[in-house]
């Protein structure tokens, strides 16, 4: 603040006080009351507008920098580890390399998403951003017009409060003659300022509005626009996604569900994993865990899961309802100067595809992968003489793919057995043959 | 800490002492060294995997988010000039039931089929980490219950019944961990291959959420531009709304209060 502003400052200190305490006359002037809320709301919203369109442009870019990441992560799982990098011997051929490549397919993809849609947000910055930005420059100039305006009115409350109080002394000497003199004459200097800046705000703020809604209007319309571009592109690039490795004609549930939860019970079903809530052990079992734990089963949906991506029908376009032509710049407009619009109306000249109809996400479920063959599990070494028969202690629901569910009291006969109950043991019932736990039962 | 963990502690705090300076031997499992650098590589993988699904539903939820809030400050600048084309209003529409319905709607799979995986998975890790560094516990008690051992044979002590108490000791330690290593040994080459089943699944899911996403997004806004007069789209694109931009913005710089004074 320089030294005229402070003196200023201090000089209308008092009656600054006076305004926000209502002490003594002040002014108050409605329509400009009214003009300064209406200019309040405008520099929030302004603001508000400059911000959002920020944060907008951030969180797409976001968007796809995080699905380009999360491939690159996934690329990561799917590759075979190896506990010693440095020897290429090392690497089993145990990583998932279809899952590579529709990583890296898709990683490709969103490169070229994000490549095509730089300009779009280029636009969003030059075009939204930058204006905003401008209008904010102003704002915030207005708003320093509209402080002068009330230190003027300051000002002016306080010439008049002096002036008044010299009028109404009663005896006046010749230095209050003097001083009303000056008074007077003060009161009409601060009069005209106050009055030229009350009248130029009052006159020119709701000419700002008009602006202001005039120049929202096409700002509006064009940020609309961008975003349908934006969509549209995310939307036709997204369609065009042709990697066989997705079943892309089931729902996301079922496909989810498709892909196998055998991975997840697996998964369940090692002790480790488990480590702080079962100190190791599990229940049921003795302690080194004798149970069959899905070596080989790891492998199996892993197949499975090669399989399903190969046998992909092809159809599987997504409708979009009620969509007519592509909004961008269409082709048969010879004025489109923006740099963006020749990549987009290549784009757009198929204008029919919008209408081609494809299976919906559910529709296609028919294209269900066979249920997984039976894992095999290790068979016992150490036998039993055959044909014992064991009694059912307990109902046995199986839990995995070759375990031998009972209900209590069915006798079992042996195919093989340990001598430990805490193991699996293999048994028959009628046809059905499998592994099941030797303490549900009770040697006959 | 109770008292025998602490006492554990300190033994095993001395006996780490002693390998350092070569009094103690330590016992090497390779296999097991082997396995666990390939969970650790796994670990950081599922673990970047899991921030970055998360961070995608983030900046999602946040774009749609501020387009909200757009659709808001937009709505409030038309005041009662809105009233008069009413797009502001179907933009706010469009926008809101983009995100309660199509965000709110994708929510429920992506958290079924992505996020909720991926984070079961990590959760495993502390469980094996706990595994693992009991595990080492076990060694280094076993090492150094061993060493006595062998400190006992070679300067056989006065008192005989000293070793073989010594030998059951290190027996029982030798027991305890070979079952832990013996079970993590087993036990991470099936997670490390179960990573892949496991996880595959969310990946296609992510791609399928993105395509319904992407679609839903496009007709939602699309059905905005009926409101619009039908020149605007040719207006955009032959940048004369840039220009109206440009042209109002610098009336507004022409004004008095604006600083030409």
């Amino acid at each position: 603040m320089s030294w005229k502003g402070f003196t200023k400052g201090v000089v209308r200190a008092p009656q600054t006080v006076k305004a926000r305490f209502n002490i003594g006359e002040h002014t108050k002037d409605p329509v400009y009351t009214d003009a300064e809320r209406r200019f309040q709301d405008l520099e929030r919203e302004t603001k508000k507008l400059h911000d959002e369109s920020q944060k907008y442009f951030d969180a797409i870019n976001g968007m796809m920098k995080h699905q380009i990441e999360f491939s690159k992560a996934c690329a990561e799982i799917y590759k075979p580890i190896s506990g010693r990098p440095s020897d290429p011997e090392s690497f089993l051929p145990e990583g998932h390399p279809e899952g590579i490549e529709a990583c890296e397919e898709y990683e490709r993809l969103v490169r070229e998403l994000q490549e095509s849609l730089a300009p779009e947000l280029e636009m969003i910055e030059s075009r939204i951003i930058k204006p905003a930005d401008e209008l904010m420059d102003i704002i915030k100039f207005i708003r320093k017009t509209a402080a002068k305006r009330d230190h003027k009115q300051l000002d002016y409350d306080r010439r008049r409060a002096t002036l008044k109080k010299l009028e109404d002394k009663k005896e006046k000497t010749l230095k209050d003659e003097k001083a009303m003199y000056r008074a007077e004459s003060e009161v009409e200097a601060a009069t005209t300022d106050f009055n030229y800046f009350n009248d130029l705000l009052k006159t020119e703020l709701p000419e700002l509005f008009r602006l202001e809604r005039d120049f929202i209007q096409p700002l509006f319309q064009s940020f609309y626009y961008m975003q349908l571009n934006v969509f549209y592109t995310l939307h036709e690039k997204m369609q065009d996604i042709d990697i066989g490795y997705f079943d892309l004609t089931k729902d996301i549930e079922e496909g989810f569900e498709a892909k196998g939860n055998e991975a997840r019970e697996m998964a369940e079903q090692l002790t480790i994993t488990h480590f702080k809530t079962t100190g190791g052990m599990r229940k049921g079992q003795s302690k080194y865990g004798n149970k069959p734990l899905a070596i080989t089963a790891g492998s199996t949906p892993d197949k499975l899961a090669i399989e399903d991506g190969k046998t992909r029908p092809a159809g599987r376009r997504l409708t979009v309802g009620s969509t007519d032509a592509p909004p961008p710049y269409s082709p048969g407009q010879p004025i489109s100067p923006s740099p963006m619009s020749a990549g987009l109306i290549a784009e757009s000249g198929g204008v029919g595809r919008a209408n081609s109809t494809g299976g919906n996400w559910g529709a296609a479920a028919k294209a269900k992968a066979a249920p997984p063959p039976p894992k095999p599990k290790p068979s016992r070494l150490s036998g039993a003489p055959a044909a014992e028969t064991v009694t059912a202690l307990y109902d046995y629901e199986a839990q995995a793919e070759g375990d031998l569910s009972f209900t209590t009291g069915e006798v079992i006969e042996i195919i093989t057995r340990t001598q430990n109950e805490n193991e699996w043991w293999q048994g028959r019932i009628g046809t059905r043959t499998g592994q099941f736990p030797g303490n549900y039962v009770r040697i006959n | 800490m109770s008292w025998s963990g602490f006492k554990k502690t300190m033994d095993r705090t001395a006996t780490r002492v002693m390998m350092k300076a070569g009094q103690v031997e330590r016992t090497n499992d390779r296999d097991f060294e082997t396995e666990l650098r390939r969970y650790r590589t796994m670990e950081s993988a599922a673990n970047k995997l899991q921030a970055e699904a998360k961070g995608y539903l983030d900046s999602l939820r946040a774009m749609t988010a501020s387009q909200m809030r757009i659709a808001e400050t937009i709505d409030a600048f038309y005041g009662d000039a809105g009233a008069r084309d009413g797009v502001s209003r179907s933009y706010k529409q469009a926008v809101e039931d983009l995100d309660a319905e199509t965000i709110k709607a994708l929510d429920g799979p992506y958290r079924q089929c992505i996020l909720d995986p991926i984070n079961r998975f990590c959760n495993y890790f502390p469980d094996i980490n706990e595994c693992i560094k009991k595990r080492a516990h076990k060694q280094t008690t076993y090492d150094g219950l061993r060493s006595k051992v062998k400190k006992l044979t070679e300067k056989p002590d006065k008192d005989p019944a000293k070793l073989p108490a010594a030998e059951r000791e290190a027996d029982l330690a030798k027991a305890e961990y070979e079952k832990l290593n013996l079970q993590l040994t087993e036990e991470i080459p099936q997670i490390i291959d179960l990573r892949v089943p496991y996880l595959d699944p969310s990946f296609e899911a992510l791609v399928k959420i993105q395509l319904r996403f992407c679609a839903e997004a496009y007709s939602r806004m699309a059905q905005v531009q009926q409101y619009l007069e039908s020149d605007t789209r040719e207006n955009y694109a032959s940048g004369a709304l840039d220009k109206r931009v440009e042209d109002v913005l610098e009336e507004i710089r022409g004004l008095s209060i604006a600083g030409t004074v």
